[in-house]
């Protein structure tokens, strides 16, 4: 038999014997309830919250500099001392892929933010506007969109050259499209809503309609989108820099040190295969997060 | 009908204007001097000089780029590579068939497994099977595709020495590349076919076919099956694009002479005009293969034609 009294419920219970009041149930409490439930969608979360900290404490996990080269342990296979193994400089694999957390994880978060704040907001104004600015701006997305994703970022590249701040601009203008229309669904789904309409009759100005009705309401739904993005991020950035168009050399970033493998795939795989598992590990745990949260947030897209 | 398919076709020419303008926009960026380069770094500044008049480097941008639009309209030309000095069109046409012949691949082989994958779970809805199924098909969605790539090498090339790792000279070479985008899409097409089977599975003329008592196989197969294809097959479309943008990145991966890998030797080697052509022409192809797409599933499905028709008539009335 299904428990009567769960232990938030009792919990809920002692607040109100408490306050002597009803608890107000806020939308974001009821999605963490049902996100709680979803056994993959914690295993992604908690996988996440790991490569942050590593991703912010990798000075300390780190046993090695990343970019010091040992002459005298080069091409190591996995030991206690080089964990992961060491490449054809001698650097130690397991430090590089530990930093290239920091790097993989901050870059995708920049490059989602920008893609954010540009695609994002004109997806915002187009959803709030409607009318001529709403087709002018999809029309322009659309001209963006009809360049695949990746050749677009890797045009960019070419013409700006290697770099962080290069390649964050390159995702940033691949993924603003998509960003738009992401975006722009998500404000049109709540500007029909009744409490739109009911705060444009009593008044309320365009700014504070936007900033404190539609966006915390759109909020949810912009929040998966983000997720997903930063998974996005992290696979073109790798796949860029693997294909030797992303970022510059001894930059320790997860697909970097795959390149740097590739002539050893025969003889040493173990070069290869801790990066490529990073990747997979840290795209996946993004991926499951990301739909965790569209049930919990969106419980009815499913 | 034709109406409709007039008006898409014109739609294209702003797109493509729109599209030409950003590619126009990053070659302004291009670092040096294209008629330096062409020319070598011991040419005589007059020489460099005439060079530039004749490019029209010297017109104002707006005069460049009207010549630039009427080069491709009229004659082609979407510049000329700065290794070969070969128009980029001509360099890459032939690089275009195994690009589009690995695509064509990757988007049937995605196709078929998610469709079937779709059906399964579908049927078995909520049970383990069909969270196996989703987990599965989301793994390979989520891991990018050239490290799928390096995994299927390393089983099949390198330890096993059934499919080459790289090249194309045996039709077999085909196989891995093949495989490593079509896997990506897979969780896409099940998705859909699992939503649209089981949004079909709950309408009434399945019921009458059950109340008839007509068999379960002959039920999914011919009455749920048909009708729950047609979402799927316009995602063909969408799909389309994220499958030729995943063969430019494996082609580099597995040595294959397409127009990825044309493309990122040239940003290696500096080569602007032919990364920026190769782009250009990319596009193009991409949106008129997405635009046959299109009209060929109004044709195949007349209900579609009145909620498109109507839906562009509510927007022109929006608009206006």
């Amino acid at each position: 038999m299904a428990k009567l009294y769960t232990p938030e419920m009792e919990k809920i219970a002692k607040k109100k014997a408490k306050r002597n009041k009803p608890v107000k149930s806020t939308p974001a409490f009821e999605a963490w309830k049902r996100f709680r439930r979803n056994k993959t969608a914690i295993v992604g979360l908690i996988v996440v919250g790991i490569l942050i900290l590593v991703a912010i404490f990798a000075n300390f996990i780190a046993p090695y500099d990343y970019q010091s080269q040992d002459y005298l342990a080069m091409m190591q296979p996995p030991s206690s001392a080089h964990l992961f193994g060491t490449d054809q400089f001698g650097r130690d694999i397991f430090s590089r892929c530990v930093y290239g957390a920091r790097y993989s994880l901050f870059i995708a978060l920049f490059c989602t933010i920008a893609a954010l704040l540009s695609g994002g907001l004109l997806g915002i104004i187009a959803g709030y506007c409607g009318g001529v600015v709403d087709t002018v701006i999809m029309r322009i997305m659309d001209v963006f969109q009809s360049i695949p994703m990746i050749m677009m970022a890797m045009c960019i590249v070419s013409v700006l050259g290697n770099g962080i701040p290069q390649l964050v601009a390159a995702v940033m203008f691949a993924s603003m499209p998509t960003m738009a229309r992401n975006n722009r669904a998500a404000i049109l789904r709540v500007r029909g809503c009744d409490y739109i309409e009911s705060s444009e009759a009593i008044g309320v100005g365009q700014m504070k309609m936007i900033f404190k009705h539609m966006i915390p309401n759109a909020a949810g739904v912009m929040i998966i989108y983000f997720v997903g993005f930063l998974a996005v991020s992290i696979m073109m950035m790798s796949a860029m820099s693997y294909i030797g168009v992303g970022l510059a050399a001894p930059t320790p970033e997860w697909g970097l040190i795959l390149n740097d493998g590739k002539a050893y795939l025969t003889s040493s795989p173990y070069m290869m295969f801790f990066p490529a598992l990073m990747i997979m590990v840290t795209c996946f745990a993004f991926n499951l997060l990301g739909d965790g949260l569209r049930d919990a947030f969106d419980p009815k897209s499913k | 009908m034709i109406k409709y398919i007039i008006k898409r076709i014109v739609y294209l020419i702003p797109i493509m204007l729109g599209v030409s303008a950003i590619i126009f926009a990053l070659k302004t960026f291009t670092p040096g001097d294209p008629a330096r380069i062409i020319l070598g770094n011991d040419a005589p500044q007059e020489q460099v000089d005439a060079k530039r008049e004749e490019l029209g480097l010297n017109d104002p941008v707006v005069v460049q780029y009207f010549n630039y639009i009427k080069g491709i309209v009229t004659k082609g030309d979407f510049g000329d590579s700065y290794r070969t000095g070969n128009p980029v069109l001509s360099e890459i046409l032939p690089r275009l068939k195994t690009s589009g012949l690995i695509t064509l691949g990757a988007v049937a082989i995605g196709a078929v497994i998610g469709i079937i994958l779709g059906i399964v779970s579908a049927l078995k809805k909520y049970t383990w099977i069909d969270s196996l199924v989703l987990v599965v098909s989301m793994f390979f969605q989520s891991v990018p595709e050239f490290v799928v790539g390096l995994v299927l090498i390393f089983i099949f090339a390198v330890t096993y020495h059934i499919l080459p790792s790289s090249g194309i000279e045996s039709a077999k070479g085909y196989i891995l590349p093949m495989m490593c985008i079509g896997l990506s899409s897979v969780a896409s097409y099940t998705r859909i076919t699992r939503s649209s089977m089981l949004e079909v599975l709950s309408e009434d003329y399945i019921r009458t076919a059950r109340a008839k008592g007509q068999t379960e196989r002959n039920i999914t197969k011919r009455h749920a099956l048909r009708n729950a294809m047609i979402p799927v097959a316009q995602s063909i479309g969408t799909n389309l694009g994220n499958s030729i943008g995943g063969a430019m990145v494996l082609e580099t991966v597995f040595g294959i002479p397409g127009v990825g890998k044309y493309i990122t030797d040239s940003i290696t080697q500096r080569n602007y005009p032919s990364v920026l052509g190769g782009a250009l022409i990319i596009a193009i192809v991409l949106t008129v293969i997405n635009l046959l797409v299109d009209i060929s599933f109004i044709l195949i499905d007349p209900r579609l034609k009145t909620t498109i028709i109507s839906g562009g008539k509510k927007k022109l009335k929006k608009a206006a």
